[in-house]
């Protein structure tokens, strides 16, 4: 007993000079240890709470809590030798609640649960965490060991998902030998959607080893591209060093098919030799490559890459695999039609520093024009200098030079001012772009000057805008300006305009974002003005909507427009007043009204357009004409060129007066602006009415012309002086037929619809007649007072106005004992110049003509 | 009356045509602008100037037309194209007139 007393004392001394530390021993079926910890130096690799010690034989120890803390020993791990075999010990049972493990290379361990025993020189030992649990077993008697683990990656790797798995056995008696195989199963960062599932199968035996790794499926690298291992990449080494790799990879994607494989020479990896082959639609090529000396050599090839981008080098290219080092790289890169030479090209790099050096010459067409640019020069990591950079761009019609020198940018803060000049889509263009690097970003001044070739004089383009880049976006400053000046179109002058930023325009990706303002002088041409046109747009993203103010006219636009995909779409409204001004280029004078309008319009290869327009309580004058109280609802179409409106409900007016009042006008129409349809016609005319079912204008045929208990007493009252005085009323049909510039009666019938009465009063003109003659003096005797129970006429009127009517007038003189007369006359009567005589009351045609003739 | 009226009428047509005839007559010399059948003045050389001369008196012209053509129950365009024959037929030898098929000559 004293013995082992002696002997623990002597065990505890000897742990105390190692550094071991206790606190609050006691013993409860056992020694237990509320706190411990091994502690070397300053720094303490192990710690541990409530560790109690059972039994001595075998030993068995537990311990709640071990905590491995990460310190720097400064011991030198080269020095480590393989041990032949666990080391022989007493039989030992060791049990830790919790055994936290730390940080190692990003990698934080979760708590783990940690069983280990040795019993009859069997080892084994099992961890668990919540999703991962690992066994090892070794028998040191035959050497045999095996392992088997399986959990998820994201408790070890956070930012990782899936799960993996290994296993392994082997012998460790000497020289440790055996096999590992380990999967990876829908592993990939969690962040990304890419998943793989690896495999990897080892064979060691002492430090040789050798493994082999696949992707048992295809890894999706994004929606179109796969990567593949056809075969197992295979490796070779011994200890950490790789003694030899082999390998072959496979992308695969909607452009083709690239594959690689490489293969270093037997015995070292230093050396060795592969190929990378392209096939499929927009992949072709083959290269072949080799390296030695720690210098890559890249054999002469052409590829096709996709997007229509080809690479070429004639000579192969040498490529130190260095951290420092240079290689001549004559390149040419191809575009499309494009063809980008460099040569001489030489390429030097030193850590992270880099420079090119050599030439570049662009040739080859784009987008219809014919390019020819050049460059001379060193570019640098950290900026370029040289000649300045020409391209010159030509086509049948337009030529641009651009030009950027390179003063400013061989060193932060970079800055400069590239030019453009020529003439593009016909326009004249003098421009530049200046730039510099400031503290708040990139920033300068973009300046056009050009004119508008339409213009027949003036026309003047002048754009000024400062700007500046700010989150990938650039920045319009406010008073940016495109201004246009005063020219000439034809015969209309077009007064200046300008769009001014009101405030910072952002342009971007997503749309321009700002507010502008536009002011447009108008226009003029010789019978017509368009007056002052002032207004704002707003630019949200790819959306503007504008409101423009005609001041003179009292007439306000909004317009809308927006990006619907590809196709510019939006709606406008239009409010205004009708005032005589507008109607400065027509014949006719607005003199009141309201219009409205509302519609849409979008752009799909041509304008298309829609809307209504209403008018309200309108008054319009063709001279003496006049129409008074005109209200309507027309809807429009606009497309491939063509307009077609049509009436919504009746289109009326109160008064429509053309030297006879017309009152109560209604009627419907269409028109595609050279045919025009009115139908349901209505009107009040000299206390009768016309009604007409359809009018057509021009028409081919007459149509017909209802109208009824037109009053005579109305139709005399139009004499001035009156020369017959009548009473009773008529209607009938007329078939019309309205030419482009003339109008045909064909066929038209009146009657009485009651008895009518005649009366012609004394005149001189009458009395002198009556002189003339005694016949004559008899008639006029007997017609001057008549009642007629029976009335008919039939007219007809051909294009050049000439009317002939034939009436038959049957009654009877109630002044002469109720004498029965029957009177039928025929009279030819040209009734454009009856009307224009009728109307123009002091016969100033004829005077303007006999004045015209002296 | 109706000779008055028509006196008053002619001389009302001539007063609004007289009232430029300073710069008018400068710019048919010039052969800038000339008479045409609608009664308007029209554009032979367009310089901004010679636009905004004749939108200048076409105005005039028009609104003179309009009081006409209510005064003695016409249509705005008969008296402009009576007007217009007129000033064609006043327009002076050399000056630029148009053809009613849309041609300047010189009368």
């Amino acid at each position: 007993m004293l013995l082992v007393l002696i002997l623990v004392l002597v065990a505890a001394g000897w742990l105390y000079s190692q550094g071991l530390r206790v606190g609050k021993p006691s013993w409860d079926n056992g020694l237990s240890l509320a706190h411990w910890r091994w502690q070397p130096d300053d720094c303490a690799p192990l710690a541990g709470d409530d560790l109690v010690l059972r039994d001595l034989f075998p030993l068995t120890v537990h311990s709640h809590t071990v905590t491995v803390a990460a310190c720097d020993s400064g011991s030198d791990d080269d020095g480590f030798v393989m041990p032949e075999s666990l080391p022989w010990t007493p039989p030992f049972a060791l049990s830790i609640d919790t055994l936290q493990l730390p940080e190692l290379g990003g990698v934080v361990p979760p708590p783990l649960q940690v069983k280990a025993r040795q019993q009859q020189q069997r080892w084994s030992l099992q961890v668990e965490s919540p999703q991962s649990d690992l066994k090892a077993e070794y028998a040191r008697d035959d050497g045999h060991w095996s392992l088997h683990g399986k959990g998820a990656l994201n408790e070890w790797l956070t930012d990782w998902q899936g799960r993996w798995q290994f296993e392994g056995e082997g012998v460790w008696q000497g020289q440790p030998a055996g096999s590992l195989s380990a999967t990876l199963q829908d592993v990939g960062l969690q962040s990304q959607p890419q998943k793989a599932e690896l495999a990897m199968k080892a064979r060691f035996t002492g430090a040789q080893w050798q493994a082999e790794m696949s992707l048992t499926e295809p890894l999706e690298l994004n929606g179109q591209w796969q990567l593949a291992i056809p075969a197992p990449l295979s490796l070779q080494g011994q200890g950490i060093a790789l003694s030899q790799a082999r390998g072959q990879l496979q992308l695969l994607g909607p452009p083709g098919q690239v594959h690689v494989s490489a293969s270093s020479d037997d015995g070292t990896i230093e050396q060795g030799a592969g190929r990378v082959t392209l096939t499929g639609p927009e992949l072709d090529g083959q290269l072949d490559f080799q390296w030695q000396d720690r210098r890559l050599t890249l054999s002469p090839a052409t590829l096709a890459l996709p997007e229509q981008l080809s690479a070429q080098w004639k000579e192969p290219l040498q490529v130190p695999m260095a951290l420092d080092g240079a290689t001549d790289l004559p390149l040419l890169v191809g575009y499309e039609d494009l063809r980008l030479e460099a040569s001489p090209s030489r390429l030097q790099w030193q850590g992270k520093h880099w420079q090119w050096q050599g030439a570049l010459a662009l040739q080859g067409r784009w987008q219809g024009f014919r390019l020819d640019g050049h460059w001379q020069g060193q570019a640098a990591s950290d900026g370029l200098q040289g000649k300045p950079i020409t391209l010159n761009a030509r086509n049948d019609d337009d030529r641009l030079a651009f030009r950027l020198p390179l003063e400013s940018l061989h060193r932060a803060p970079y800055g400069g001012k590239a030019t453009v000049k020529g003439q593009y889509a016909g326009y004249p263009l003098d421009g530049s772009v200046s730039f510099r690097q400031a503290d708040l970003g990139w920033q300068g001044t973009l300046s056009a000057t050009s004119s508008i070739p339409g213009y027949d004089r003036g026309g003047d383009v002048s754009l000024q805008v400062p700007w500046h880049l700010k989150d990938s976006a650039v920045v319009l400053a406010d008073g940016s300006r495109l201004s246009v000046s005063e020219g000439l179109v034809e015969q209309v002058l077009l007064r200046p305009l300008t769009v001014t930023a009101r405030g910072p325009v952002t342009v971007s990706s997503a749309g321009a974002h700002g507010q502008v303002q536009l002011r447009g002088g108008g226009l003029l041409a010789a019978r017509w003005r368009l007056p002052v046109v002032a207004g704002s747009a707003r630019l949200v993203g790819k959306k503007a909507t504008a409101r423009l103010t005609i001041a003179d006219w009292q007439s306000e636009l909004t317009a809308e427009a927006s990006l619907a995909g590809e196709i510019p779409r939006g709606s406008f409204q239009i409010d205004s007043r009708l005032i005589p001004a507008m109607g400065q280029g027509l014949d006719m004078t607005p003199q009141k009204g309201t219009l409205t309008g509302r519609g849409s319009w979008q752009w799909r290869d041509t304008l298309s357009a829609q809307g209504t327009i209403r008018l309200l309580d309108t008054a319009v004058d063709w001279g003496s004409v006049t129409a008074r109280g005109i209200q309507g609802t027309l809807e429009g179409h606009y497309r491939y060129g063509a307009v077609s409106l049509k009436s919504a409900g009746p289109v009326t007016a109160n008064t429509l007066d053309i030297g006879t009042p017309i009152t109560g006008l209604s009627l419907q129409m269409e028109s595609d602006l050279s045919q025009w349809q009115f139908t349901d016609i209505s009107a009040d005319l000299l206390g009768g009415s016309l009604r007409a079912p359809a009018l057509d204008w021009p028409s081919p045929r007459p149509q017909p012309v209802v109208i009824t208990r037109i009053d005579l007493e109305q139709v005399a009252a139009l004499q001035n002086p009156p020369a017959v005085f009548l009473d009773g009323r008529v209607g009938g049909y007329v078939p019309l037929q309205l030419g482009t510039d003339f109008m045909v009666v064909e066929g038209a019938r009146l009657a009485n619809e009651e008895t009518l009465s005649l009366r012609i009063p004394p005149s001189s003109s009458v009395q002198s007649m009556a002189s003339a003659n005694q016949a004559v003096k008899l008639a006029l005797e007997s017609l001057s007072v008549l009642t007629i129970p029976d009335f008919q006429a039939r007219m007809n009127m051909d294009r050049e106005g000439w009317l002939e009517a034939a009436v038959t007038i049957k009654g009877v003189n109630p002044q002469r004992n109720n004498l029965p007369v029957v009177f039928n006359y025929t009279h030819r009567e040209n009734m454009l110049v009856l009307m224009r005589s009728l109307r123009i009351g002091d016969d100033i045609t004829e005077k303007l003509r006999t004045e015209r003739t002296q | 009356m109706k000779i008055v009226k028509t006196m008053i009428a002619t001389l009302t047509l001539l007063m609004s045509m007289a009232a430029f005839a300073l710069d008018l007559d400068a710019a048919k010399s010039q052969g800038m602008v000339g008479e045409q059948p609608d009664g308007y003045l029209g554009v032979v050389k367009a310089t901004p100037a010679a636009v905004e001369l004749v939108a200048d008196i076409n105005e005039k012209r028009r609104a003179a037309y309009e009081r006409i053509a209510k005064e003695n129950g016409i249509t705005l365009d008969q008296v402009a194209r009576l007007a217009g024959q007129k000033a064609i037929d006043k327009t002076d030898a050399g000056d630029y007139v148009r053809t009613p098929d849309g041609q300047w000559v010189t009368k």
